[in-house]
């Protein structure tokens, strides 16, 4: 294609990306970093929770986890290997809570906080013993589609657990 | 961060007079809690110089994995709010402070201090409230993506408590 035709296919295709937006928002757009008062919102968020279990025995990772190089890195480099305890889909209404009942008695709390404008989402998350001492009270990430984010380091079965947290959708 | 916190930190860095030192090892040695903290904190120490020096023998690789410990601020409740900053160029900065800190954590800038909550790459933490564990943020892989690292005072079933992230 010619640099003019790109171009003027550049100029159509936002004309058209504007046109429908302008349907789905008839209000001021949103900036980018604010929330998204439209339908995206409304759409159902995905996250996958991954609960890992990092051992000093000496084995293969579990092949069920995929590839994970993070795992290699770090202060996971210090456990020897990895073994997927579960993995689970919760589906989060904006607002929305859901647990998870963790190996060692504690419960994932996950919410979605807000779809941004840009995609992304501002998710809460937290840990804790029900009637026990808190140990993660509150965690807010900022993650698009696809995007993971880890919490480890609590004690389980002479190991830790990790925590895989991805955003699906 | 807590007086005592400081002074550990001191102590490890070797910072402390000789007379002060000596006091500080003394109550060292009543308190199994203040004890305990000491091992925490020589054992992420001893992780973050190991991890430098893995970073630096990476060379193009320096930018990711970038290892950021951020330093927990107690409020009145005994909750530490932590606010991060991942942000590839600060992170890129943390590397040389840590690299430059063969001695211990203290040279780690105040987690106050930090202000955006992007990363180039990954997710971003924007937000971390512990309880008064000892908790380190951090990216790994080329996806930078964010983890929340918690010290475990918790009893296993089977074992010991885990607070070895390193």
């Amino acid at each position: 294609m010619r640099p003019s035709s790109l171009a003027l296919a550049l100029v159509a295709s936002s004309l058209i990306a504007l046109g429908g937006q302008a349907r789905a928002e008839p209000a001021e757009p949103a900036a980018k970093g604010q929330p998204l008062a439209d339908a995206a919102e409304k759409r159902e968020t995905v996250v996958e929770v991954s609960v890992l279990h990092g051992t000093r025995e000496q084995r293969d990772n579990d092949p069920r986890i995929g590839p994970m190089p993070e795992l290699q890195e770090g202060p996971f480099a210090n456990y020897s290997s990895y073994a997927l305890l579960s993995r689970v889909s919760l589906t989060l209404p904006r607002g929305g809570k859901r647990q998870l009942k963790l190996p060692n008695g504690r419960v994932l709390e996950t919410r979605l906080k807000e779809v941004l404008a840009d995609g992304s989402l501002r998710l809460i998350a937290s840990i804790n013993r029900p009637g026990g001492k808190d140990f993660l009270p509150m965690l807010e990430v900022k993650a698009r589609p696809g995007q993971s984010f880890i919490v480890a380091g609590q004690s389980y079965k002479r190991g830790i657990l990790v925590l895989v947290i991805k955003v699906v959708r | 961060m807590k007086d005592e916190t400081k002074l550990l930190l001191r102590y490890l860095d070797g910072e402390l007079p000789p007379a002060e030192a000596e006091r500080f090892r003394a109550r060292l040695a009543a308190s199994p809690e203040l004890y305990r903290e000491l091992q925490r904190m020589q054992q992420v120490g001893a992780l973050l110089r190991a991890w430098s020096k893995t970073a630096e023998a990476r060379g193009a690789e320096l930018l990711e994995p970038t290892l950021r410990r951020v330093e927990a601020e107690h409020d009145a409740g005994r909750r530490r709010s932590v606010y991060g900053t991942l942000a590839c160029g600060l992170a890129l900065s943390l590397l040389f402070v840590l690299r430059g800190s063969s001695g211990s954590l203290a040279a780690t800038p105040a987690v106050e201090h930090l202000q955006a909550a992007h990363f180039l790459g990954g997710a971003a933490i924007e937000r971390v409230e512990a309880s008064d564990q000892q908790a380190q943020v951090f990216v790994v892989g080329r996806a930078s993506t964010p983890v929340v690292w918690l010290a475990d005072d918790a009893q296993d079933d089977d074992g010991p408590p885990n607070q070895d992230p390193g």
